[in-house]
């Protein structure tokens, strides 16, 4: 039998190299998980460190803790901001989104160090509330795009007729255009949530030091403790996987696979 | 007289007329917090920009220099030729691995659209997993990965790893280009003779073509803004922009000297392609609304 060309042969590059390079590795932090770093022999230590220890309990407690109060900030803030923008009235709203989106190719680092400059000049003493504003700061827009295209895309008619049919700004706020933007604010929370607490990078630059959240821990230990390093990556993994089970459950398919924000 | 008709209408204009003064109001309070919002999040860029014209680092005491900018332009010491060279490699890093990423997510797209149901959803929750996933889970996965396999770091590790989490976000805005084409021209040309390389490189890519740019944009803004995935897969001495940055972050100023001036290059440098790109798309509807 001939060898014949399909179409479908054309993903093979593609699957080979998104298993070789983002699967297999992901094997290596489970099978790091359950290495000693001393005696290099099979061991729980690693797993039952990472679930039960104080100080990783303590940094679970706090990236919940400081993920869920950056989310909610950002969507207090950012919700007004997208809902403004969607509205046709507002001047210029195409020009204004296109300026919330600029700041994001400029590198996040430069912005946190701009932060780091300001909280300085200003005499103010780097801690946890500094940490909350840089990233409340840095994924404002994340929290902002995902909701501002879920409100284009919500019938009007909708709107319309809740307000034909008697309900006030206030009720057709909370009843009809809340709960239509429900996709949009679960992949915003999800991007702001994520983010937050695997980031190191913005917590230990504008914290000083004074607190760490998941990202941070597996980072500090994975220069002399690789195993604890691994384990905590792998709870880390369940979250996310547990928390993209929550945002399948409220958004339509199309709006997770990821281009909803681009 | 007045009838109790009267003051329902006299009632209903003053409403009205409150109605509008508060929807006007609103308005005005809408717009003024969307700006508000927008002057915190361009405060510190803007500062940056006027610091840049200030000695020495950070934004404390402005004083009015240009030692700063022809530091950038110079390099005179070692930490900013150090700068200059990071900015490099990422830019290397950026393009190569955004063109890597560009072919084979497009490659890919071509053939998970021509894939059956259920192999094709298989994929795209697999394609899923680097963009969902952390990057520091992706990052130490990685750093593993090429430590056991003994593959030294430098830029090349770099650019595989960039490869990887950036591709699927090629092969997804590559697809919806896809599913829009009328797929028979594709199969007209098989019938008529073409290789089905000869097909997809005629007709395929040049309907996707869109698509394969925006999405090697988007490859390249995740590589260079990305710090992560780099400081793991990086070898010490292979700088890029990001880890240098962060290399600068223990010190309480913030951002250095030099560093206030190149950022305000790269901003200004994404503003004018953005302003040019908006103008040109402007100019190609009014010119297609005047051939209308």
């Amino acid at each position: 039998m001939k060898f014949k060309m399909k179409r479908s042969y054309l993903a093979m590059p593609y699957a080979v190299y998104l298993t070789l390079l983002v699967f297999v590795p992901m094997l290596f932090i489970v099978y790091y998980a359950f290495i000693s770093d001393k005696t290099g022999g099979f061991t729980f230590s690693n797993i039952i460190r990472a679930l039960s220890s104080s100080e990783s309990i303590g940094t679970f407690f706090y990236s919940i803790l400081y993920g869920a109060l950056t989310t909610v900030i950002c969507f207090v803030i950012g919700y007004p901001v997208a809902y403004i923008l969607s509205q046709k009235k507002f001047k210029m709203n195409k020009i204004i989104v296109v300026l919330f989106i600029i700041p994001m190719w400029v590198n996040f680092l430069i912005r946190t160090l701009a932060l780091k400059s300001i909280f300085y000049s200003m005499g103010i003493t780097l801690g946890k509330g500094t940490a909350l504003f840089g990233m409340v700061y840095d994924f404002l827009p994340f929290m902002i795009l995902p909701i501002y295209t879920t409100l284009l895309k919500v019938d009007k008619n909708l709107i319309e007729a809740s307000e034909d049919l008697g309900a006030d700004p206030r009720t057709v706020l909370f009843k009809t255009i809340l709960p239509l933007s429900v996709p949009g604010i679960i992949s915003g929370a999800l991007m702001v949530f994520m983010p937050s607490i695997s980031t190191y990078a913005i917590t230990d630059t504008l914290s000083g030091g004074k607190f760490q959240l998941l990202g941070s821990l597996i980072n500090r230990s994975y220069f002399n403790n690789m195993g604890f390093s691994s384990a905590l990556a792998i709870v880390m993994l369940l979250l996310i996987f547990l928390s993209m089970l929550i945002s399948y459950r409220f958004t339509d398919k199309e709006e997770l696979k990821g281009g909803g924000l681009w | 007289m007045v009838t109790p008709n009267d003051i329902v209408v006299k009632k209903k204009t003053s409403s009205g007329l409150d109605f509008y003064k508060k929807r006007k109001l609103a308005r005005y309070i809408g717009n003024s917090y969307v700006y508000i919002i927008l002057g915190i999040i361009y405060l510190p860029i803007i500062l940056i920009i006027i610091y840049s014209f200030s000695s020495g680092p950070g934004f404390s005491n402005f004083s009015f220099s240009m030692s700063n900018i022809t530091e950038l332009f110079t390099a005179s010491t070692s930490d900013s030729r150090r700068m200059i060279t990071a900015l490099e490699h990422t830019l290397f890093v950026g393009i190569i691995s955004s063109l890597l990423a560009t072919l084979l997510g497009t490659v890919g797209a071509i053939g998970i659209f021509g894939m059956r149901k259920k192999s094709r959803n298989i994929l795209l929750n697999a394609s899923n997993v680097p963009i969902f996933n952390a990057d520091i889970i992706i990052a130490l996965s990685l750093m593993l990965f090429f430590t056991a396999l003994s593959i030294p770091k430098n830029a090349q590790t770099v650019i595989l790893a960039h490869t990887a989490v950036t591709m699927p976000y090629v092969m997804l805005s590559v697809l919806p280009r896809l599913k829009q084409m009328n797929m028979s021209v594709y199969e007209a040309a098989l019938d008529l003779g073409a290789t089905p390389l000869f097909a997809i490189a005629k007709i395929i890519v040049p309907e996707v073509l869109p698509g394969m740019i925006s999405g090697f944009v988007l490859a390249f803004t995740l590589s260079i803004d990305d710090f992560v995935i780099a400081e793991y897969t990086r070898s010490n001495s292979y700088e890029t922009l990001s880890t240098y940055i962060y290399t600068q972050a223990a010190g309480k100023e913030g951002l250095s000297g030099a560093l206030k001036p190149l950022s305000a290059l790269i901003f200004l440098t994404v503003l004018a392609i953005l302003i040019a790109y908006n103008i040109r798309k402007n100019l190609k509807t009014k010119n297609l609304q005047l051939k209308k």
